[in-house]
């Protein structure tokens, strides 16, 4: 069935977390005949069973359905599932432009979120329509009229917008999918015009090659034609055309409006960027759509199997996972303490902690993975520069180095005002540098901070949401690098150095952080047979030193008849947890260790 | 050919607040009805006469039984197991009075445990003891009238609000009492126990400081530490006990009791209603032969002595130092052979689970 534009509605769901947007877009595929209510897994749209157990969607995701509306014509709407994670900002900017509207979509028992305002705001800057949608109306303790009042302070939104929906139940989705034809704008793409389409999202298809997600804005792409990539100039010639209901479905053509998917026998999805524009090779545009943007990695940390000889297998899983996902890259390194593994690099600390999840659950690998860094340039004194990704790389002597320089960013915070304070102080233990203050409302503000990377990679927005209640959302540009007085600091566990702990630091907060490293280590490495000094080191000097105390007792008092299988299984589960841990010379290190270090509280 | 058997009974009259073995309050069931199943279930092992070398009667609180219901049941064994080299029964101090002895001594048990547990009244309050410091004296004095001089002394450390005096205290209170043996167990929180409940938390360095002092105030008074918590005159080690710790088998009889028929471990029911009608479900495990190195070092370690090479080689067929030797290596200092004999070293014997886990 074709549709001409007036007849399709391009839309998205945001919301803050577990607010039910997955349940919603699984009632919305169920009331449209989409899939069969025996077919319906709970949250279908979030294929990964990481997603599924954290309740967080990471990869978008795309659906059309078809709707019969109450005056009597069908429609095609299209669904676009949305990531909700600040390491994802991009993506979901990316996938907000492939729509005309958005469900905003508000538990009514908790209200408007940081991630509801944040997302909000987002569409808003991508000119969309929000239709104000409150969930959970069911549940005792529901007030809708208090989402009505936060929707109207905080976004402007008319109370009379508001539906109110149970996706648990069903109620109200009826209405909501009238709505969604009654209110949300059609596209109005020109049919005349050169082809013009936007890639939101790719997936690695060992049949069909790469597959690309897009929304075409003009024109009309057909099977056969020959398609240019506009960031990187490459051309490939389409093989398939579809749309996703959500099973794909092939067509002949795309045209002006629609969202759909696209073959073109793309062997390497790295040539596929999230956000470009994908033109006619014959008949090219000559302005890209705006916005886009390298997805480059952020965070690059080590990992490592478990057991060496499992090297060779986490080698393939990366390759596979990195068939669907362009931004993980990863080259082999060695190190002393762990041996063979990768140098991974991600967009954030969660993309880092998926990826990792992922390996260990779908490929069944065991890994040790290291503390995350950015990358480091140094300038050496004879005038060479370096760039530097494993912090062991960084140069032992510093007499060669004429000086260091890291990548910084330009962070917005948005965050209702009582909070600022907080924040502030936040920020400048993180080394920010402020930049500017305004007012979005009476309530809200908008904070503008410059800050090193590798200080908002770690844990800067979880200590903001904590800092906050949960209400500051944040959003990150990088810049360039500039000059920073960073050093290596070096972990000593049991008088020996281990290269898998080494980080590199800021100088002038040396002192604390050594103190809190070391500390941290001392908590989260337990105790062992001996005694185990944990030891910081920077430029050949001990700087702070906490010492992990021998194990007293970890015997059972009674083992009598009844206590042995008990003590049995016991054993054996300490087992495992140690074969779980990485030895240093005669020191067992757990995994958490390596994370551990970096989410030390300097401030404290 | 197994010779140990284990009767469990469950019955108490009142609950302490760390007890975590099958017990049940014993006011509401029929206690001569368990004593006649329990009767059936030794039967049905179909015992060889003269096989049984040792009997342990244990609780729950076996002194809790009527005078009739102790006449019966150790009548019975008396009768049907007539040359043991040992036969103990577990007692509380305030529930052991002459007439029980009596009836004890006469049917032959020729060991008594007595739940001492502290010899500080404030604590034993605490612990939900029914019994005084001056008690503990009075059973002791009781049961060597009666003529049974083997009297073991059960004591818990570690209690919360016990200090290093007061746990010194309890071995002084207990070494003054004069008797062949004596166990001093760490408190151990379980869960489903009432300190489990409230979450009590007991310092391991608090539990280790204690044990060093009690280790080395019991060895001055004579009594040789041959097991992690166990202590005895010369020659006054249990016969019942080692038979686990050398992993051995054994039978087990009653509510929730377990026992070794190898390669079969095996619980008995912790339901006394279903006991007391006859139908006892029990839950196996079948000890797999990757686990069988684990269980005897697990256990073997816990003896001060040990074990010997033969018997690894006779149980295992292969050798131990050719097995291990790098182990034995690494941990040279903490796990001592010697003699043909492999050991913790006594010093080490507090965090052999350390030392277990580098070995396996």
């Amino acid at each position: 069935m074709n549709f001409d534009q007036k007849h399709i509605r391009n839309f998205c769901v945001v919301a803050h977390i577990d607010h039910g947007k997955s349940t919603l877009c699984d009632r919305i595929l169920e009331k449209t005949g989409a899939v069969e209510v025996r077919n319906l897994q709970p949250q279908l749209l979030d294929d990964m069973n990481i997603e599924r157990e954290r309740g967080i969607t990471i990869k978008l995701n795309a659906v059309n359905v078809t709707y019969k509306a109450k005056d009597g014509e069908t429609y095609l709407l299209n669904l676009i599932d949305t990531p909700g994670h600040v390491d994802f900002t991009y993506e979901v900017s990316r996938s907000l432009s492939a729509c005309e509207g958005a469900i905003l979509l508000v538990d009514a028992t908790q209200g408007v979120q940081a991630q509801t305002l944040a997302n909000g705001y987002l569409a808003v800057d991508n000119g969309l329509k929000l239709l104000p949608v409150v969930n959970k109306v069911d549940l005792p303790s529901a007030n809708f009229e208090n989402c009505q009042l936060e929707l109207i302070d905080t976004l402007g939104i008319d109370p009379d917008l508001c539906l109110k929906v149970s996706a648990k139940t069903g109620e109200g989705v009826e209405e909501l999918l009238e709505k969604i034809v009654t209110f949300l704008p059609a596209p109005h793409g020109d049919l005349g015009k050169p082809f013009k389409a936007l890639i939101f999202d790719s997936k690695f298809d060992s049949y069909r090659g790469v597959v690309v997600m897009l929304r075409v804005f003009d024109g009309t792409v057909k099977i056969g034609d020959k398609i240019r990539l506009m960031s990187n100039n490459s051309v490939f010639q389409v093989t398939e055309l579809g749309i996703r209901t959500p099973e794909d479905k092939k067509v002949d053509s795309l045209s002006a409006g629609e969202v759909g998917y696209l073959a073109a026998s793309i062997k390497n999805i790295k040539d596929v960027n999230v956000g470009d524009t994908i033109t006619l090779d014959s008949n090219p545009i000559k302005e890209p759509l705006k916005g886009f943007r390298k997805t480059t990695p952020m965070v690059f940390a080590g990992l490592y199997p478990s057991e060496n000889q499992d090297f060779e297998n986490l080698h393939n899983a990366l390759d596979k996972l990195s068939l669907n996902d362009a931004a993980l890259v990863y080259e082999p390194e060695t190190s002393i303490a762990l041996g063979s593994g990768f140098r991974c690099g991600f967009l954030g600390l969660l993309h880092m902690e998926v990826i990792q999840e992922r390996l260990e659950d779908e490929y069944d690998l065991d890994l040790v993975c290291t503390a995350p860094s950015v990358v480091y340039e140094i300038c050496f004194t004879d005038g060479h520069v370096e760039r530097i990704q494993n912090p062991a790389d960084f140069p032992k002597d510093r007499t060669k180095i004429k000086s260091t320089s890291e990548p910084f960013a330009d962070v917005k915070i948005m965050a209702p005002k009582e909070f600022v304070g907080n924040i502030m102080t936040l920020c400048q233990n993180k080394r920010g540098e402020y930049k500017n203050m305004t007012y979005i409302d009476e309530t809200r503000v908008e904070l503008f901070y410059k800050m090193p990377l590798s200080e908002i990679v770690f844990d800067f927005f979880d200590r903001l949401k904590s800092v906050s209640q949960g209400y500051a959302s944040l959003d990150y540009v990088p810049l360039d690098y500039e000059v920073s007085d960073v050093d290596r600091m070096d972990i000593l566990l049991n008088g020996e150095r281990v290269d898998a702990l080494t980080t590199i630091i800021y100088r002038p907060f040396a002192y604390s952080r050594a103190r809190a490293v070391v500390d941290k280590l001392k908590d989260v490495i337990p105790r062992q047979q001996f005694e185990i000094p944990v030891q910081a080191m920077i430029g050949g000097k001990i700087i702070a030193r906490s010492d992990i105390k021998a194990v007293r007792k970890d015997v059972l008092a009674k083992c009598y008849g009844g206590d042995i299988s008990r003590k049995k299984k016991l054993l054996e589960k300490q087992k495992r947890g140690k074969k779980r841990m990485k030895e240093f010379g005669k020191v067992q290190v757990p995994q958490e260790a390596f994370i551990a270090m970096l989410t030390v509280d300097d401030a404290k | 050919m197994i010779s140990a058997l284990y009767l469990h009974i469950p019955f108490c009259d009142h609950i302490c607040v760390y007890c975590d073995f099958p017990k049940v309050l014993g006011r509401f069931f029929d206690k001569s009805l368990y004593i006649e199943r329990l009767i059936e279930e030794i039967e049905s092992l179909k015992i060889q006469d003269g096989s049984l070398k040792t009997i342990y009667i244990g609780g729950g609180t076996p002194s809790s039984l009527s005078e009739e219901e102790l006449e019966r049941l150790l009548s019975y064994l008396k009768k049907r197991f007539p040359n043991l080299d040992e036969f103990t029964i577990e007692a509380n101090p305030e529930s052991l009075d002459e007439r029980k002895l009596s009836i004890m001594k006469r049917n032959g048990i020729d060991r008594i445990s007595l739940g001492a547990e502290s010899g500080n009244d404030a604590i034993l309050a605490k612990m939900g003891r029914a019994h005084s410091r001056k008690d503990i004296v009075l059973a002791v004095e009781r049961t060597r009238a009666q003529g049974i001089e083997n009297i073991n002394l059960d004591f818990i450390y570690g209690y919360p609000g016990e200090s290093l005096p007061d746990a010194l205290d309890d071995v002084s209170f207990a070494v003054s009492l004069k008797p062949k043996h004596l166990s001093f167990y760490s408190l151990q929180v379980e869960e489903g126990t009432r300190l489990g409940l409230e979450r009590t938390k007991v310092d391991d360095d608090d539990l280790a400081n204690a044990y060093d002092a009690i280790v080395k105030a019991l060895s001055a008074k004579g009594y040789r530490r041959y097991e992690i918590s166990n202590f005895a005159l010369p020659g006054y080690e249990s016969k019942h006990n080692p038979t686990y710790w050398r992993n051995e088998e054994y039978y087990a009889c009653g509510v929730g009791a377990s026992g070794f028929i190898s390669p079969v471990r095996y619980r008995n029911t912790l339901s006394v209603t279903s006991y007391l009608q006859g139908k006892n479900r029990r839950v196996e495990e079948t000890v797999k032969e990757s686990e069988k190195e684990l269980e005897f070092l697990m256990l073997n370690l816990r003896l001060e002595e040990g074990f010997s090479l033969e018997e690894y080689e006779r149980r295992f067929r292969r050798d131990f130092l050719s097995v291990h030797g790098e182990a034995v290596k690494r941990l040279a200092g903490r796990l001592v052979v010697k003699n043909g004999r492999v050991c913790i070293h006594p010093d080490f014997l507090y965090v052999m689970d350390g030392i277990l886990l580098e070995l396996i």
